[in-house]
């Protein structure tokens, strides 16, 4: 579930209006904190423990990390009508298309990855 | 269990002999559908990080003076916890249909979400139904906690913060 509006590149108001009854969106949308719509960036250098610990250098750059199911579907050269099978703990079928079409089987509630992937992959081409 | 697969994975490449000083970025991916509840105490501990000891002896159970140290709850439920299911019909309901919700955030309804744990302080705002009916954020007792997908929580370890958290500090 994303409280996320994606047309807007912003947290979505309602939703956050929603998720805590209107008790503190405000507090909310604070915590969550900004979102690097670039997937490419640097969140920053890795941190003293893992240089003193590990010997990392202090310059190494760490980016941001994302989920399997996106990470997957945007490794490989998909094609419009190609699709992905994935069997692991959460069996799913990756597709990319040209919008969202949502389709719900019963009871796989992780088929919406494939909406949701798919719509990573549409709105950042 | 993250802290420990952390240290492991890490402790086994330099006995294997990697150069970690010849890394020069750090990106992964993982399950995104699960949950792992901050404590208020997660900030802190997160940047006082000292490298002769391990991860789990600074940020788990008892670090900081806190149960359960940087976390405010024992377990990390996965997208098989369905205590969530009246929010998520909620959430389905609001722009009027799943397929809707779907357009506007990329998602329907999943039942581990960032609701699972709304944070909120102790002596102000009052417990909101999602906390009344979300076991583990009641369990959790969640003050000023922020949970986060399991696919986030490696990208905050290894800077050893959370982006709003710097952006905050500010």
């Amino acid at each position: 579930m994303n409280l996320w509006h994606i047309g807007r590149g912003k947290w979505h108001d309602g939703l956050l209006d929603l998720a805590t009854e209107k008790t503190g969106a405000k507090d909310l949308a604070t915590k969550l904190g900004p979102v690097p719509e670039d997937g490419g960036g640097s969140m920053g250098k890795v941190c003293k423990y893992f240089v003193d610990k590990y010997g990392f250098n202090p310059d190494c750059d760490i980016a941001p990390f994302t989920g399997d199911n996106p990470s997957t579907i945007l490794a490989l050269p998909l094609q419009p009508s190609d699709a992905i099978v994935s069997l692991g703990t959460s069996t799913t079928f990756l597709m990319a298309t040209d919008g969202t079409i949502l389709h719900r089987l019963a009871g796989e509630q992780q088929t919406d990855n494939t909406q949701n992937t798919s719509r990573i992959l549409h709105t950042t081409s | 269990m993250w802290l420990e697969a952390l240290d492991l994975v890490l402790q086994r490449l330099k006995e294997d002999g990697l150069d970690f000083s010849r890394v020069q970025g750090v990106s992964g991916a993982g399950m995104q559908h699960g949950t792992v509840f901050w404590s208020h105490k997660a900030e802190e501990l997160l940047a006082g990080l000292k490298g002769d000891k391990s991860l789990i002896e600074q940020l788990g159970d008892g670090a900081g003076g806190e149960e359960h140290g940087a976390f405010s709850h024992p377990h990390s439920p996965n997208w098989q916890d369905a205590s969530t299911q009246k929010q998520c019909e909620a959430f389905d309901a609001f722009f009027g249909s799943p397929a809707e919700l779907a357009n506007v955030t990329g998602s329907s309804a999943h039942h581990v979400s960032l609701l699972a744990s709304i944070p909120q302080r102790h002596d102000a705002e009052p417990v909101t139904a999602l906390q009344r009916t979300s076991n583990h954020a009641v369990q959790a007792e969640v003050s000023r906690t922020l949970q986060e997908y399991f696919s986030s929580l490696a990208c905050i370890f290894f800077p050893g913060f959370r982006l709003s958290w710097q952006v905050c500090a500010h």
